[in-house]
């Protein structure tokens, strides 16, 4: 569960800092950036690469899953309620 | 069925997502970091334009035609890279990408040279057209830096780079942000992050503040 919050969030704010990038510089009339072979404008795949990724990985969990995932900023947002899950369905208590 | 989810399928499930992807998590993970330094980079120049600062960005010749480069790396001639000049009041400044800038302690007398690449370089209006790959800046001509992480901060890397402005612009370690204090013209040496600030890092970033030093801590939560 934490690993695929991490890895969603990772997937978000690499695309959330390209297109804060893009859209800054095309403020400034640049139309795109390079980083080795990989062009950054607008919202092509670069941009959006990161979207594209957390997008699919939340399509391989199941919905509640998903939800949490989607509902939590940091990580121990993520723990909470997965921990009262466990306590309602098992007893178990942490 | 173990928890809330069946754990194996979800398992196979992720093998096989991060097996499809494999290439695009790759270039993702070799270019996150530059691209949040872009991020910082443009912020910076976004910053200046806020407070009434007019900025052009001025890009080097390749083969005839301007070409918008950023400077990736810490090797490079700086003339061979994008930078913007900011203009305000007949005043000139500026914003670079990755410059060499000597530390406050550096004397040109001694055996070895002491610099740091700073992420983002806000400087006088100076020529560095001459300079190459290993030349660096003379202090007294950065007026603010900032360094960016693409991480979330732990108390360390809060102390790094506490570490940073003492060797690149002490006079903003002092006991600067009175009651009388008013932001400047120019931006605070600064650490920008893209992750959160853990606890360890916020309670350093509460002694910064009582101690009202003149460095700003920048997060997701609170952008530049």
């Amino acid at each position: 569960m934490a690993y695929i919050f991490l890895a969603h969030k990772t997937f978000v704010e690499g695309s959330r800092a390209a297109k804060n990038a893009v859209d800054t510089f095309r403020e400034l009339g640049i139309p795109g950036f390079q980083i080795g072979s990989a062009y950054f404008s607008g919202r092509n795949e670069e941009v959006v690469r990161g979207d594209r990724l957390a997008k699919e990985l939340l399509s391989e969990v199941e919905p509640r899953v998903r939800s949490i995932i989607l509902e939590s900023e940091k990580l121990y947002q993520v723990l909470e309620p997965y921990k009262m899950i466990i306590r309602e369905r098992y007893g178990v208590s942490f | 069925m173990g928890y809330l989810f069946d754990q194996k399928k979800c398992q196979s499930d992720l093998k096989n997502f991060f097996a499809k992807e494999k290439v695009s998590i790759n270039s993702l993970g070799s270019k996150v970091n530059q691209t949040f330094e872009a991020n910082v980079f443009a912020a910076t120049i976004r910053w200046y334009e806020s407070k009434g600062w007019r900025t052009t960005i001025v890009s080097p010749f390749v083969n005839g035609n301007s070409q918008f480069k950023l400077k990736f790396n810490t090797r490079g001639r700086p003339s061979n890279y994008s930078y913007a000049v900011c203009e305000k009041n007949g005043e000139r400044c500026q914003i670079r990408h990755q410059l060499r800038v000597s530390t406050s302690s550096f004397n040109p007398t001694n055996s070895k040279p002491a610099n740091i690449c700073c992420d983002v370089a806000v400087t006088r209006d100076v020529d560095v057209d001459f300079y190459g790959t290993g030349d660096a800046l003379p202090n007294g001509d950065l007026i603010s830096f900032a360094e960016a992480k693409h991480m979330s901060a732990f108390a360390e890397l809060v102390a790094s780079f506490v570490g940073l402005v003492h060797e690149l612009k002490p006079a903003h370690l002092k006991k600067v942000r009175n009651r009388r204090w008013k932001l400047g013209d120019h931006i605070p040496p600064f650490l920008s992050l893209s992750g959160t600030m853990q606890g360890t890092a916020t309670g350093l970033a509460e002694t910064i503040e009582h101690r009202k030093i003149d460095i700003d801590i920048y997060s997701f939560d609170n952008p530049v």
